[in-house]
């Protein structure tokens, strides 16, 4: 396994917001975290990232413990985190944005160059100050994922208040970087749209993982489906 | 407006009409204040960037002014002047990234009024330490005798050390500095971390080691202001308190965190100031503090400030 959680624990002051997580995701996947809001999706992959201390349990990743390690280590490792607020440098240009992330990152099959061409939007803003729309913000942190080259990307709610034309649009990046072997953990809002990006999901509610399998076994299960997806 | 009664402590000096100025008088308030608002840009930029970066208000930063300028003067009889002043801003530098690693970073996590409070007592404790190694009263530091006294352009004698030479080394740094900010990936790194710090850590920066060097650098040119002021004025231990105050000023009037800023308000409070010791003595003191009042009820984030910082 690439990514595993193993009984992660994990407090916002008194509140219990994960309790017991035990996930894992393989290399070429994607995994999906469902659940409502305040499930604890996000929560999972900050505390990977190492942003939220995880109180107990262990966190490995290629084989090693990772564990409540500072975010820069993790990143270096090949992990890439694209948080839900998207976190664009406005007082960058595009280019710099990208620049950054790919200071740390590894060399791979993603460059700026490549970028530019995958995302022709971001190309034609390159020596723009990065203020920029909700759609495109998304594509530029997506990028700045892409272009460190990590082996797992944790993408949290990337279609989030986007208009449904401009989610779309990020929903076939999503897919597109997919379809190139990405690893990505997913926690998408809309259990329709993320099971359709994904390999397997995990079903999360008040912080527990309720349910897991493949999609198909999660589709089938309609008892979990209705109470946990409202689907 | 001439109610100067209750400011007694100012000695008094012959007052001259504004319009019995001449030219000369006002050129040479001018370029002094031109002088003076260099080596204020100098120590604000430094606190300027620690602020912005870090969100550290760094209260003794005008010690290390102060001890730039007190090592400067120590190791002039020892290695001469310009290795005195290269050997001081280095060693300032030093200081400034042992005292982040080790007295400011564990107090990150905290809100700021922590390492506001270590900082103003280590401020007193630098004082201090220098009563105790160079006394009370002031000391001071010659320029060697190779360098002209003055210089003329246009008719007019300028002193060369004050007036010429510092003037167009600062210019020369501040270009340095802008250079790093702009065209290198640290620039990057420090504009990204005055935004967001924690999203460079996302993005595989190492930060605490950053902070440590942009840290080193801010006391690094603090030192060197005060080494490269140390033939100009009187060195004594009041000097940290009197630049720190003014160099906050000088960040509020010109935005935290904002290069610019501390350039147009640097020179702002110092030409300012320096050409109120001409017009009406009495208000030299209080002029920067009195733009500051200004700004802030005109522009509350200073004159180049941004939205969203420490908001």
């Amino acid at each position: 396994m690439l990514l595993e959680l193993d009984r992660v624990n994990a407090y916002y002051e008194k509140s219990h917001v994960l309790q017991n997580v035990t996930l894992s995701v393989d290399a070429g996947e994607v995994v999906a975290l469902l659940g409502r809001n305040g499930s604890g999706r996000s929560t999972t992959c900050k505390t990977i990232m190492g942003l939220v201390v995880a109180k107990s349990g262990t966190i490995r990743f290629k084989g090693q413990e990772i564990t409540n390690k500072s975010p820069f280590a993790l990143a270096q490792m090949g992990i890439a985190f694209v948080p839900e607020d998207r976190r664009i440098f406005p007082n960058l240009t595009v280019g710099e944005n990208l620049r950054l992330a790919a200071l740390a990152g590894r060399k791979g099959a993603w460059n700026e160059k490549r970028i530019y061409e995958y995302f022709a939007v971001l190309g034609e803003r390159k020596d723009k100050p990065a203020k920029l729309s909700g759609g495109e913000q998304q594509m530029l942190a997506i990028a700045r994922a892409l272009v460190a080259n990590p082996d797992i990307i944790l993408l949290d709610e990337p279609m989030e208040g986007l208009a449904p034309l401009i989610a779309r649009s990020v929903e076939e990046v999503v897919r597109g970087i997919r379809a190139e072997g990405n690893t990505i953990l997913l926690v998408e809002q809309n259990a329709r749209v993320a099971m359709s990006l994904s390999d397997r999901g995990y079903v999360l509610s008040n912080g527990r993982v309720m349910a897991s399998g493949t999609i198909a076994e999660l589709e089938a299960d309609e008892a979990t489906m209705h109470r946990y997806l409202a689907v | 407006m001439r109610r100067t009664e209750g400011l007694p402590s100012y000695p008094r000096r012959e007052r001259l009409p504004a319009i019995h100025l001449t030219l000369a008088q006002l050129t040479d308030q001018l370029v002094n204040g031109i002088t003076l608002g260099m080596l204020y840009i100098l120590v604000a930029l430094g606190l300027n960037i620690i602020l912005g970066l870090m969100g550290v208000i760094n209260f003794s930063h005008g010690s290390f002014f102060m001890l730039g300028a007190y090592l400067m003067y120590q190791f002039n009889g020892l290695i001469g002047f310009w290795p005195a002043i290269l050997l001081a801003a280095v060693l300032v530098g030093l200081l400034g990234m042992a005292f982040e690693s080790v007295l400011v970073r564990p107090l990150y996590r905290r809100i700021p009024e922590y390492t506001l409070l270590l900082t103003f007592g280590t401020a007193l404790i630098f004082a201090q330490i220098v009563r105790r190694v160079w006394g009370d009263d002031a000391v001071r530091v010659d320029t060697p005798p190779y360098i002209p006294d003055s210089i003329n352009i246009a008719g007019l004698a300028f002193p060369f050390y004050k007036d010429v030479f510092l003037v167009l080394l600062t210019v020369v740094i501040l270009a340095g500095v802008w250079l790093l900010l702009n065209k290198t990936n640290i620039g990057i790194i420090i504009r990204a971390g005055t935004r967001d710090a924690e999203m460079v850590k996302i993005l595989g920066i190492n930060m605490p080691l950053m902070f440590t060097v942009v840290f080193g650098l801010g006391s690094l040119m603090a030192g060197l202001a005060g080494a490269l002021a140390a033939p100009i004025y009187a060195i004594q231990p009041s000097l940290a308190s009197e630049w720190i105050v003014l160099t906050f000023v000088i960040v509020i009037v010109g935005g935290i965190g904002s290069f610019w800023g501390a350039i147009v308000g640097g020179l702002l409070i110092g030409i300012l100031t320096s050409l109120m010791a001409l017009l009406w003595p009495p208000a030299v003191e209080m002029t920067g503090y009195f733009i500051m009042g200004i700004i802030l009820l005109v522009r509350p984030r200073g004159l180049f400030g941004v939205e969203g910082l420490f908001e």
